[in-house]
């Protein structure tokens, strides 16, 4: 899976300074995404991207712990999605997550264009007419690009930059509840 | 017998959205021939011919409406609660809200009000006792129909582009009295109807009305659908008629998991459900 999928874009705003920053992020987003551990697991995607471009000594997280780790360390601070995407397109690593009982959901930003996400299909079941059926997830608006693994089997969840950052979650109050960090002083 | 001939109207006060039974001075000797007495059978007839009905609850007649409490210390400050319609108390008629009302109003026609009141109030204890919803009732999907013309004037202009999709999912007590609707939009019919590469459409939040069209609550999503989230509504705690909580389940397939909302709950100063915690929806 790559990130050139035939999705909607917006410019590219990497500069040929970040460049190659930007491309080691890329590289190690899609290291991550094929790590086995993380084939499952949210946390070990996170963790390989961190290991490899901010401390290799990181200790390995679930998804909650990683989230009250970036809330309470002066290192890292919060920053907005689109913020959050000008960064990963210098090369920074940007995690974004959210805590839930019992398993939150982690994420990095993957460098590259804006998507509109979705285009995936998922089943449901109509509770008016009781038929199952697959519906296919519309796009959300513009937004960066997600390195997602997760231990559930919600698609929106599995990206190697092909999907965004709201394709996880999937809905607005959820996405609502998601918030960003950078690492200013690795 | 009717003391100087009253006139009992429905209509609407100028400035509120309460239903409105205006006593009047205006003689209706053309609609009742015989004198009234306190009985049941009489009181149906002299009252059904001048078509008394409770604003827009519907074919109820007024000895349903009318409540066992109203004051009339001071005819200018008389005011009257109904305490069946649509199962929560409303203002059926108070001095200080119609001021158009001009005819000054005789505390006689009140008393006579009063009389068909507690007449009919002894065949309504039966019903009302039957209609009682004991623990929870959940919001029946496959009850949901496309909303009447009349249900899709409930709604503003952010549900123009949906008008096709509006749906009305009424919450029925296991007597069958309607209570409360919850007006959405149909979002399986949208969903099957978008193209795939289009944008998902922002869908209004569904609301919560009552059988006279008063938006009393809002739920965070469509119902039952808001893809790719299903929510599940359940009215609880149940207080003269009238569920007093609004709890909310929702079905996510996507990475938070199905778990519970925050619930709603009645505030009767504001006479709205108010949300237990900010749920952060956009």
């Amino acid at each position: 899976m790559g990130a050139d999928a035939g999705v909607p874009a917006v410019q590219n705003p990497v500069s040929s300074d970040n460049a190659k920053k930007a491309d080691d992020l890329k590289k190690a987003c899609d290291e991550a995404f094929n790590y086995a551990p993380a084939a499952k697991s949210c946390s070990h995607a996170v963790w390989y991207v961190v290991q490899k471009l901010i401390n290799s000594k990181e200790p390995l997280r679930s998804a909650n712990d990683w989230i009250d780790y970036m809330t309470q360390s002066d290192s890292w601070r919060s920053v907005t999605p689109d913020e959050g995407w000008k960064l990963a397109n210098e090369g920074k690593v940007v995690i974004g997550g959210r805590k839930e009982n019992p398993n939150g959901h982690v994420i990095v930003i993957y460098p590259g264009t804006k998507i509109g996400g979705g285009g995936y299909m998922y089943p449901y079941k109509n509770k008016i007419t009781g038929k199952t059926d697959d519906l296919v997830m519309g796009a959300h608006g513009m937004l960066p690009r997600a390195l997602s693994r997760s231990m559930g089997s919600w698609p929106g969840a599995v990206s190697d930059g092909e999907k965004s950052v709201y394709d996880p979650w999937a809905n607005d109050v959820a996405f609502a509840q998601v918030k960003f960090w950078t690492m200013d002083k690795p | 017998m009717i003391d100087g001939g009253c006139r009992i109207l429905s209509g609407r006060a100028p400035a509120g959205n309460f239903p409105v039974i205006a006593v009047t001075t205006t003689p209706f000797v053309d609609r009742v021939s015989a004198p009234l007495e306190p009985s049941q059978e009489s009181a149906r007839h002299a009252l059904n011919p001048v078509g008394i009905v409770c604003g827009r609850v519907g074919s109820l007649d007024i000895r349903t409406h009318i409540s066992k409490t109203a004051r009339c210390r001071d005819p200018a400050e008389i005011t009257i609660l109904c305490f069946d319609c649509g199962g929560r108390p409303i203002l059926i008629f108070s001095t200080p809200h119609y001021a158009a009302m001009r005819h000054r109003i005789q505390c006689a026609s009140l008393v006579l009000v009063f009389l068909l009141a507690a007449v009919s109030t002894l065949g309504q204890q039966k019903s009302a006792a039957t209609s009682a919803v004991h623990g929870s009732l959940q919001l029946d999907a496959k009850a949901c129909r496309p909303g009447t013309p009349e249900q899709k004037k409930w709604t503003d202009s952010d549900w123009t582009p949906f008008e096709s999709y509006k749906i009305a999912c009424p919450l029925r007590t296991r007597a069958g009295a309607v209570v409360l609707y919850v007006l959405s939009v149909n979002d399986y019919d949208i969903e099957k109807t978008r193209a795939p590469d289009a944008p998902a459409p922002k869908l209004p939040k569904a609301l919560i009305v009552t059988p006279q069209g008063r938006i009393v609550g809002r739920l965070p999503f469509a119902f039952p659908f808001d893809a790719p989230v299903s929510l599940d509504v359940k009215f609880a705690n149940w207080s003269h008629g009238f569920p007093q909580t609004v709890e909310l389940y929702l079905e996510d397939p996507a990475v938070s998991g199905n778990r519970k909302l925050p619930c709603l709950k009645w505030d009767t100063k504001q006479g709205q459900y108010i949300e237990t915690e900010v749920t952060n929806g956009s």
